[in-house]
């Protein structure tokens, strides 16, 4: 077993994951790009984020994503719910983790093996400050938005395993053959 | 009668893209938002032209759904997955347990309609 301590988080991860939220944004007509990663400013606006869970052959963890509500209610793929915009803003703000986290996989592809998904849970405050756990890997990314900061954390943990697989069951290798249907796709059997 | 079309996500969100898109093409709308609701949905609407549902669900999800589905018999509402899944184990899963489609999030308003109408038919 891989302690957990030695669990990097491969380059092509890294490179996959920031332009999983690239392409989210980019889809919604946004422009975002990378920068180098900060923490949410001590004044800075009203902030809410949503985290999934996942589990893969021999690696568990989540996925973060944090931004401005202000910022998250403008993608809104609907018309605001002037009743419930609160839980109308959290339910979408879900949707976002869940699509990046999908994009993700789907860039993965073959090579990253299995995952399992959790329901994703949301959370709000002003300057949220993302922390990695003692002996956790983690990839924190920073970007810009319509001049908003946004931030997505990856935190994982390698998981015991008999097979001795690599915790993240990828290398940095060329993608396998096998054909990853992608967003906005529609395939009819 | 206007043909119902039933949408199986736990996104809210989600619920209400689809359904905007429908109710303006003429379509209704029957909304559930897990895997055990919308077998429900399904059972109970076996007049239904379509259900589009979901992968990634709390409780039931959309390939556990579709599979116990398929274990009784399958009925009469045809179904296609929308999700942010795309791999292909996932979709020959579903396609052996009956499903007859597979749909990638975020959708494009026009592909969804142009998909609900060849499988459902004008609303
Ligand atoms: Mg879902």
């Amino acid at each position: 077993m891989s302690s957990a301590m030695e669990l990097q988080v491969p380059r092509s991860v890294t490179e996959h994951l920031s332009g999983a939220v690239v392409a989210f944004f980019a889809s919604h007509g946004v422009t975002c790009e990378p920068v180098a990663h900060e923490d949410g400013a001590e004044d800075g606006p009203s902030e809410l984020g949503a985290m999934v869970g996942f589990r893969g052959k021999a690696i568990r963890g989540g996925l973060a994503f944090v931004a401005p509500k202000e910022l998250i209610a403008s993608l809104l793929p609907v018309p605001p719910d002037g009743a419930r915009p609160e839980n109308q803003l959290r339910d979408w703000t879900a949707e976002i983790v869940n699509q990046i986290f999908g994009r993700l996989k789907n860039k993965l592809g073959a090579r990253a093996g299995r995952f399992q998904i959790g329901a994703p849970v949301c959370f709000s405050g002003r300057s949220i400050r993302l922390a990695f756990l003692p002996g956790a890997a983690g990839l924190p990314l920073a970007f810009v938005a319509n001049g908003n900061l946004v931030r997505v954390h990856l935190d994982c943990v390698s998981v015991e395993t008999e097979c001795g697989a690599h915790p993240w069951a990828i290398t940095d290798a060329p993608p396998a053959a096998a054909r990853i249907v992608a967003e906005g796709d529609v395939l009819l059997f | 009668m206007a043909k119902q079309i039933i949408i199986i996500d736990d996104s809210q969100t989600v619920r209400q893209e689809v359904r905007l898109v429908l109710v303006k093409a003429g379509y209704e709308i029957i909304e559930a938002e897990d895997g055990l609701e919308g077998a429900e949905a399904i059972r109970e609407n076996q007049g239904a032209s379509l259900a589009i549902c979901d992968v990634n669900m709390p409780g039931l999800g959309g390939l556990e759904m579709l599979e116990s589905l398929h274990a009784d018999g399958g009925g009469a509402v045809p179904v296609i997955m929308l999700t942010t899944e795309g791999r292909p184990d996932l979709i020959a899963r579903a396609r052996a347990n009956g499903a007859k489609g597979w749909m990638v999030k975020p959708f494009k308003p026009q592909m969804l309609l142009a998909t609900v109408a060849k499988i459902a038919g004008a609303p």
